[in-house]
């Protein structure tokens, strides 16, 4: 009995020291080792043996199953210690897994949407294709302004099957429109938001689309001031950024709203200091917004004098360029996969 | 629109605020400044010369040889140094005293005359270069063998608005009034240390009253709280003309004009001077500076004037000539269809009746009223009387004439943002005493007004305590009063509300918001303190469609597709490719080309032109896309789309396919989604005409079909130009949603285990896959089918092919025993080789 485990012994002595890698360091684990290993049936057979073979052929035994693990683990240091190449090469590139991506007009989109999600907004959504009273007569446009012309909006061409039913329709060339439908079906006070795209008659270059897509929300309440509105817009841009964006406030006059303002961010391409992106003035004009003309409330069956409000617009193509410094808007939408895999 | 700060200076002290500060406030409370250019930027060592002597340049016949004087010594050896370095240290004068040396100067300029005050840049000096960008710097140079020691200066080569005469020729230089002081710097000269602001018009198309130099001094005034020297209103000596219609300022006279005006509702005054004495001459140096620092080059006291005023008071003015308008009376009137009218830039224009026009006694067109003076009536060097025109006519028939004439003036924009009509008396006046300067002996023969509905001032109750409402500022009354009277508004404060007077020139304040408004913007936005507003707490309420559509948007990038947004328009194009009869599209009525004149019924063809773009650079391409197609009249639905396109057999880019719309039916808790072989592709989906029909089966959830997986045929390809195969799917974004289950169960794990078959049947090689499990489904005790190989060829019959299934067998109340399984598939082999002739593969 005793010769056996000598022969394992030795055995084991010899192959261990031929163990390149943790492998075959493994299989010599087993094998002596394992449930069925030369060691473990002698350990197993101890039980048969007498009293007093037991004591001297098991100490033997625990002796040796001993020096196999301590030899096992020296082994396995010498193994990891010597650079030798393994079965693996840990340097070769990864194996890319099939990955899509959202376009960065959607991400931005959805991340303005949790902003303001966390700030109890509802969502919107209404049709692209308007009529002339949703889109204008609603927001106050005077009768004769200029962006009902043909220059600003497209129209729809008038050749229906039965002329009379249809009012004049247009490709809505703005999203606010839609908060007028919102107002007409809702009860105050309410915030809600209603991003999407919007089309304007205008030639295409690095700068400007005639396709967009914007991001929208009104917030209607006795209590709501400029002040308020003013508050919204900075969480909604410091979060948006990560961080404290300086902005600066100007007055801007859009028919639907009274007091009208833009907002104008510091340009985070120069950080202010002056760049082709900001026409080297430092700020670059972001997004408008005001509370809604009394015109607009009365549209949407509210008393002015009853309820205030508060509208912020902003450009999602303009927050997109900016958050990732793209030089031309038309990426976008040109679905250029070297473009869209990159986000 | 350019504005001269200078300019402005005369109505307003603002010496004591910086420039930075001024640009900024005005950007903040009234309009973008979205430029700013100082005019002595780039001028320097340029002074005022006269040429003494011309000779030729014996090396080329185009130029000459000047010696010009400059007032300045030009050193010992005649060089130029001295200059320099005078020039250096002072760039607006030159002492006089010096010595005259002359310079001599090559120059090409088609109008050199020997007496000639002209600019002369010395070296050191920047001037543009003709068909270059930016400035250049002078330096003393030889031209073809001659030495020049300057550049004696066109308008164009320092940015000087300048009128050449024909007579000037081809390349002329600018040749300044005798009276120029020789050695005076160009800065000075011509009033060039001034900063010129660019104001965005887009910003204040509201606000005709902003596009003045009063007007923009007015708000500066509100703005610093600074006292504004405003003449607008000055009635002086007219001011009886509103009881009286017209009259005589001298005396009865035989010169008499009267003016009819016709088109009542179109022109809402009119008020004119006739003028005698006059002399025309060159405007005095300052008011042509004033106007070149805005861009407007100066041509003659009689027009430079009402340009000015114009600048000035935001009147539109114009001055004809008073003997070529004939004596009787004048009509104002709208055009017959077909009348002409040829304008001052002697430009004919056909008129039509929602035109206006004016006609003399004679029946001579003489004016395009609001837009430009007639050909015929224009002022010339003879002219010595002038009837002086300020009229205001209704914007919306300026806008169209100037639309459809495709003529736009100064004066007609202005007429288009609406001019206030109580100001034509008063420009009238400021013009006639400007006048005087060059014209001493002018005389005022009659004057004439017709104002059928003045404009009163607008009356606004407002209560003070709305601006806390609305603006959520600590502003108090006094300060609020006081700002509106700094813009000119009367405000008359009662127990509970305040009555406020809004300036006739304000028309676009109308109600308690704009009030609320001029208080906020002039105290500052910026100074209003953000408050945080508190309201009920409530979840946000989403619509369901826009669950789906995130939902889509996960799921289907995270399987490998990228989003695309591509444009709603179609060409004729597409439509053609598509076989899809236009006239059933909504069309565009104004495209911005014939390519985007249809709005698309479906996503794939933006799609298919994706494909095309990317095909030469990657292997394959997969995209989705989420958006609207739309329908005649007016409708609209939301279509979520896949592509793939690939090398790879049609059939795996099918499976592929089809793989992520079961995808899309697990994620999205649909019902038991099914892929349909036999389809209707017309009824629910205008499609047809572009999938492959044998290759297209529709999506079906229940009985309704929710969209459809397709082979786009390759003709289709071809025209997009499309190398690839290409598998689409079309999911109709409302159907779908209106089918998801709002409840969805999660079933228990089994209790007892399953047992795992794997078979491989051999069945005819167009046997479908549907016609095979249609039986193996009915298999006792079987729960999950999994096609892993279809295979055909080595070891396999000829026209046939392998299915090799595993299945997986379990029963809910007990442990199967192999006898129970091997039992139930024995019986459905059975079946399957009566129904379809299927053998087991051995």
């Amino acid at each position: 009995m005793k010769e056996h485990i000598q022969t394992i012994q030795e055995e084991f002595r010899k192959l261990v020291a031929e163990a390149k890698d943790i492998h075959s360091l493994e299989d010599l684990r087993v094998k002596f080792l394992g449930r069925k290993g030369a060691l473990t049936e002698v350990l197993r057979g101890l039980k048969d043996l007498s009293l007093e073979a037991k004591k001297e052929i098991g100490a033997f035994a625990h002796e040796v199953k001993q020096e196999i693990e301590t030899l096992l683990d020296e082994q396995e240091s010498r193994i990891d210690d010597s650079n030798h190449t393994t079965s693996v090469d840990v340097t070769l590139p990864g194996i890319q897994s099939e990955r899509g991506s959202l376009n960065p007009i959607t991400q931005v989109e959805r991340e303005l949407v949790a902003i303001f999600s966390s700030l109890g907004f509802d969502r919107f959504e209404d049709k692209i294709l308007a009529t002339e009273e949703r889109d204008f007569d609603h927001l106050n446009f005077a009768p004769d302004h200029p962006a009902r012309e043909s220059m600003d909006t497209f129209w729809i061409t008038e050749n229906f099957q039965n002329k009379q039913t249809y009012d004049k329709w247009c490709v809505r060339p703005h999203l606010t429109g839609m908060s007028v439908e919102y107002m007409k079906t809702h009860t105050p006070p309410f915030r809600f938001m209603y991003p999407g795209q919007a089309f304007r008659n205008e030639a295409t270059d690095a700068r400007h689309e005639h396709s967009f897509n914007q991001f929208e929300v009104l917030i209607v309440d006795k209590t709501v001031t400029f002040a308020h509105g003013k508050h919204l817009i900075q969480t909604m841009l410091d979060r948006f950024f990560g961080r404290p964006v300086e902005t600066r406030m100007r007055s801007g006059y859009f028919p639907f709203v009274e007091p009208g303002f833009e907002i104008d961010i510091h340009c985070l391409v120069c950080d202010g200091v002056g760049c082709p992106v900001c026409k080297y003035v430092g700020w670059v004009e972001l997004m408008p917004g005001g509370i809604p003309q009394e015109n607009v409330f009365r549209a949407g069956g509210l008393n002015p004098h009853e309820w205030n409000g508060f509208y912020i617009n902003v450009g999602i193509d303009r927050l997109a360029l900016m958050r990732w410094g793209i030089e031309d808007i038309r990426h976008f939408r040109s679905g250029d996969l070297r473009f869209l895999k990159q986000f | 629109m350019k504005i001269s700060l200078n300019w402005l200076k005369d109505y307003i002290d603002l010496n004591d605020i910086p420039e930075n500060e001024l640009l900024e406030r005005l950007t903040l409370s009234t309009c973008e400044v979205e430029g700013v250019k100082k005019l002595d930027e780039h001028i320097k060592n340029t002074v005022v010369g006269e040429i003494v002597s011309i000779e030729n340049h014996p090396n080329a016949d185009k130029l000459k040889i000047c010696s010009v004087n400059v007032g300045m010594s030009a050193g010992e050896n005649g060089n130029t140094n001295e200059i320099l370095r005078q020039a250096q240290d002072d760039k607006r004068s030159y002492p006089l005293s010096t010595i005259h040396y002359p310079l001599t100067i090559v120059c090409g300029g088609t109008n050199l005359k020997e007496g000639s005050k002209v600019v002369v840049a010395l070296p050191g000096a920047t001037v543009k270069w003709h068909g270059q960008e930016g400035w250049i710097e002078l330096k003393e140079t030889e031209i073809r063998g001659v030495k020049s020691a300057g550049m004696i200066c066109a308008a164009e080569e320092l940015e000087i608005p300048w009128r050449h005469d024909e007579s000037d020729g081809e390349r002329p230089i600018m040749v300044l009034p005798d009276d120029a002081p020789v050695g005076q710097s160009i800065v000075e000269y011509f009033g060039l240390a001034d900063t010129i602001l660019d104001i965005d018009q887009k910003s204040i198309t509201h606000r005709a009253d902003l596009f003045s130099h009063v007007g923009l001094a007015t708000e500066f005034g509100a703005i610093f709280n600074k006292k504004v020297d405003d003449k607008r209103y000055h009635k002086e000596p007219l001011q009886s003309a509103s009881t009286q219609q017209s009259g005589q300022a001298q005396g009865d006279n035989n010169n008499r004009i009267d003016v009819r005006i016709e088109a009542k509702d179109a022109v809402k005054r009119y008020s004119a001077l006739l003028i005698e004495n006059i002399v025309v001459a060159p405007s005095p140096l300052w008011m042509q500076n004033r106007l070149r620092s805005i861009g407007i080059r100066s041509i003659n006291n009689l027009v430079d004037v009402t340009n000015y005023v114009m600048w000035e008071f935001g009147m539109p003015l114009h001055a004809f000539d008073a003997n070529k308008i004939g004596k009787g009376t004048k009509t104002v009137r709208f055009a017959n269809k077909g009348e002409t009218v040829i304008s001052l830039d002697g430009i004919e224009h056909e008129l039509n009746e929602s035109m206006l026009v004016a006609i003399d006694g004679d029946g001579n067109a003489i004016d395009l009223p609001g837009i430009m003076g007639g050909q015929t009536s224009e002022v010339d060097d003879q002219t010595n009387a002038i009837w002086l025109q300020a009229a205001v006519f209704d914007r919306i028939v300026i806008r169209k004439m100037s639309l459809a004439l495709a003529h736009r003036t100064d004066a007609s924009s202005l007429y288009e943002r609406g001019v206030d009509p109580n100001l034509t008396i008063g420009a009238l006046m400021r013009t006639f005493e400007l006048l005087k300067e060059t014209c001493p002996d002018a005389t005022l023969l009659q004057w004439f007004d017709e104002y059928p509905k003045p404009v009163e001032p607008r009356e606004i109750v407002f209560e003070p305590t709305t601006v806390q409402k609305q603006l959520g500022a600590e502003i108090s009354d006094n300060e609020s009063k006081e700002m509106l009277e700094r813009l000119g508004f009367g405000v008359v404060a009662s127990k509970s509300a305040w009555t406020v007077r809004v300036p006739t020139h304000r028309k676009d304040v109308h109600g308690f918001q704009d009030i609320c408004e001029e208080i906020g913007r002039v105290y500052g936005y910026d100074r209003i303190k953000p408050l945080e507003h508190v309201a009920p707490l409530r979840a946000p309420v989403v619509p369901q469609i826009i669950q789906s559509r995130e939902t889509f948007r996960d799921v289907v990038s995270g399987l490998g597709f990228n989003e695309v947004i591509t444009y709603v328009f179609w060409s004729e194009r597409d439509a053609k490719w598509l076989s899809i009869r236009p006239e059933t599209l909504v069309v565009v009525q104004n495209p911005i080309s014939e390519d985007l004149k249809y709005l698309r019924t479906s996503l794939l063809p933006g799609m298919l032109k994706v494909v095309e773009l990317n095909q030469g650079r990657f292997e394959s391409c997969s995209v989705f896309e989420v958006g609207k197609v739309f329908e005649r009249p007016t409708e609209e639905r939301e279509r979520f789309a896949c592509l793939v396109s690939d090398s790879d057999s049609p059939e795996l880019l099918f499976r592929k396919m089809v793989g992520i719309w079961e995808t899309i039916v697990r994620v999205l808790k649909l019902p038991d989604g099914y892929v349909r072989g036999s389809i209707d592709l017309a009824k629910a989906f205008d499609a047809s005409a572009w999938l492959s029909r044998s290759e297209s089966v529709s999506l079906k959830i229940g009985d309704s079909i929710v969209g459809l997986i397709g082979l786009v045929k390759p003709k289709v390809l071809a025209s997009y130009g499309v190398k690839r195969s290409v598998v689409s799917m079309e999911l109709d974004a409302g159907v779908l949603t209106a089918l998801r289950e709002s409840r969805w169960n999660y079933r228990k794990l089994p209790q007892y285990p399953s047992v795992l078959r794997d078979v491989s049947l051999i069945v005819g090689a167009d046997a479908t896959y549907e016609s095979v499990v249609g039986v193996l489904k009915k298999a006792q005790f079987l729960n999950h089918i999994e096609l892993f190989d279809v295979f055909s060829g080595k070891g396999i019959p000829e026209g046939k092919k392998s299915l090799a299934f595993h299945l997986e067998f379990s029963d809910s109340d007990k442990t199967l025993t192999s006898k129970e399984v091997d039992e139930s598939l024995e019986l459905i082999l059975q079946t399957l080789n009566n129904d379809l002739g299927a053998v087991l593969r051995s």
